[in-house]
């Protein structure tokens, strides 16, 4: 609201409260808010950082993020469509890139048109700037190759399915395990120099840091290997940025731990296709019934269709409840899935419905995600 | 029942037409075919794999522009599958596998791409991107109940004389003239995603039915309730205008 206000009465006030600052951008589809967190707290260990914790990643939260703070260096999350016009108005030293993949199509209508804008936006970075970026989605590389300089991190990516078609040349992409590469055109997957093997980092240097991280999955360790890239070019070692972004054991909610009607639970969010698959992997270790709370509002794309493109199948057997305003789509994919879903009216009401266990999993979508938090009065055991 | 042993229902380049949950069809199909006790098998053909003779029922889905163009040039160099259509095999086109059935539809660029030209079609770029909710009041002779989904697209199709419509748009754009979708031989185009044949299983059945013959009813309370939820929320709009509007004229 500030931050409206502020640009309202003075549209440059972006690039004002920007000026003189280091700045990180981070954006992409997915892990842009973890990515930022783990930033933030690596470079904690430096000093003072000015961040939107918030994930008020629009041009007037990051006007308003940076007039709450002195700090000189800034940590910022951006919107993906809103990237553009925040490199722009900023002049970021750092713009760290985590991956581009289908994600509220009503809104963004082709994920390719957003790669599109980014590559522009990109080249017109100051000659010191430097990209971070994900070598392994090659909507993101060739957006980044755009960039006057990049560092490639090898993250990672599990979902593959909006990057079918080269997109400097509209070829279709040969993929192997680990590489990809146009047969068409010269585009292929760069050089990393930071690479995500298994549990571990592979720095620069070609020394190897094992993770042991509070968050997780391979998602959570993709964003450890992005941010630890970004601290290195802020000076902090790996090891300091790896001790202290292992701390992290929730972000904006997620993955934090609830007592709910006598029942611990976690929250978790997936959103998209992408955050779903990767969420499958983590989920499937183990037979805790799970509430699956849907919205189709706004923030979280009005249009449902992508839950077909997720695997629920690899949820059979599985006790599952589904809640939220959109409870119905979500229960029309998990009966054709073979998994036979419990319609509740609410959180409460799914836990008293589902069999006890250690823990309860609530994946949510975003704005499910945040309502849940606001009707959790207890106050979290951690997190 | 008649029909085949197995039905085979076979996803056409799933990886550059399925941007819009496509994958479902074939899941919905596959799913309510199994519930009747019919045997299926399920292939999804990569791009520069050839598409089989021997499907039962062929699903082309939604795309970005350039996926496709892409898609096309493939498909026009497929021999398999312009036969498919002359010899009245059960097509389901969603979104860009619709236009790009017809003659001509819009590319990335805006210039206009040749279709595969089976269908009496074309498709020309609109003003506006059609986003939302679209419902449908489906041909009479296919005794299928409101057709309900989503659509995404900046399309507005013209059919021609050897095409006839699937149905009557009632909310949203269709193909930007007031009817929606076409239907021609046993071809279905339709923009609606969401995707289509979850929330419309009687068009579902319809394919089916085209392979094996009668089908029993199934019960499916979340599907039947998910499809009043959707129309709910399109119909209550239109019944303010009315109440507005109507004393005036």
């Amino acid at each position: 609201m500030r931050g409206r206000v502020l640009l309202a009465v003075d549209p440059k006030a972006l690039s004002r409260a920007a000026a003189g600052r280091r700045i990180c951008l981070v954006s992409g589809s997915n892990g842009k808010t973890t990515t930022t967190r783990m930033i933030v707290e690596a470079l904690l260990t430096g000093g003072p950082v000015c961040s939107n914790p918030t994930g008020a990643n629009m041009p007037s939260g990051l006007a308003s993020a940076l007039a709450a703070s002195a700090a000189v260096r800034a940590v910022l999350e951006v919107d993906e469509a809103y990237l553009p016009a925040a490199a722009q108005a900023t002049c970021p030293d750092l713009v760290v890139l985590t991956n581009l993949s289908r994600d509220q199509l009503d809104r963004h209508a082709e994920v390719s048109d957003i790669a599109r804008r980014w590559r522009q936006a990109l080249a017109r970075l100051p000659t010191t700037s430097v990209v971070v970026a994900n070598a392994d989605d090659p909507l993101t590389v060739w957006a980044a190759f755009g960039a006057p300089n990049a560092t490639w991190v090898a993250a990672g990516q599990m979902w593959t399915s909006d990057a079918s078609l080269c997109p400097a040349c509209g070829g279709i992409l040969q993929t192997a395990p680990g590489d990809w590469s146009c047969p068409q055109c010269s585009l292929r997957r760069p050089e990393p120099t930071w690479v995500l093997q298994g549990e571990s980092i592979v720095d620069p240097e070609g020394h190897t840091h094992r993770l042991d991280l509070g968050l997780p999955g391979h998602a959570n360790a993709a964003d450890a290997a992005l941010a630890s890239a970004a601290a290195h070019r802020f000076g902090i070692p790996t090891t300091t940025a790896l001790a202290a972004l292992s701390q992290i054991r929730s972000v904006q909610g997620r993955y934090s731990i609830h007592r709910v009607a006598g029942q611990e639970i976690q929250l978790i969010l997936a959103k998209n296709p992408a955050s779903w698959t990767e969420l499958l992997d983590v989920l499937t270790d183990s037979r805790d019934p799970l509430v699956i709370a849907s919205h189709g509002r706004g923030a979280d794309g009005r249009d449902l269709s992508w839950i077909w493109d997720v695997e629920f199948e690899r949820l059979r057997g599985r006790p599952v409840a589904v809640i939220g305003e959109r409870q119905l789509d979500m229960a029309v994919r998990l009966s054709t899935a073979g998994v036979e879903p419990l319609l509740a009216a609410d959180l409460i009401s799914a836990i008293h419905r589902l069999p006890p266990a250690p823990r309860v999993r609530v994946i949510a979508s975003y704005t499910a995600l945040q309502q849940l938090r606001r009707q959790l009065h207890q106050p979290a055991v951690q997190g | 029942m008649s029909g085949p042993s197995v039905l085979r229902i076979v996803e056409i380049f799933p990886g550059l037409l399925g941007t819009y949950g496509d994958h479902g069809n074939l899941l919905v199909l596959a799913d309510r075919a199994r519930r009747r006790g019919i045997h299926v098998e399920t292939l999804s053909i990569a791009p520069r794999q050839p598409v089989p003779s021997q499907g039962d029922i062929y699903l082309l889905g939604g795309g970005e522009d350039a996926a496709q163009t892409a898609a096309t040039g493939l498909l026009r160099s497929d021999h398999v599958f312009s036969s498919l259509v002359t010899d009245g095999r059960p097509i389901l086109a969603v979104c860009a596998g619709l236009q790009m059935l017809g003659s001509v539809f819009p590319g990335a660029d805006g210039q206009l791409v040749n279709g595969l030209d089976l269908v009496d079609v074309r498709t020309v770029v609109g003003r506006v991107r059609a986003v939302g909710e679209l419902a449908a009041r489906p041909r009479a002779d296919l005794g299928l109940p409101t057709l309900t989904g989503f659509e995404n697209h900046r399309g507005r199709t013209q059919l021609g004389p050897n095409a006839e419509p699937l149905g009557r748009v009632l909310a949203g754009i269709g193909n930007g003239d007031g009817y929606e979708g076409l239907v021609g031989g046993r071809v279905i185009g339709t923009y609606l995603h969401g995707p289509v044949l979850a929330r419309n299983p009687a068009l579902a059945d319809l394919l089916l039915s085209w392979v094996v013959g009668t089908l029993e009813p199934l019960e499916q309370p979340h599907v039947d309730a998910l499809r009043a939820e959707r129309l709910r929320t399109i119909r209550r709009p239109k019944r303010i205008y009315q109440r507005f509007a109507r004393p005036r004229r």
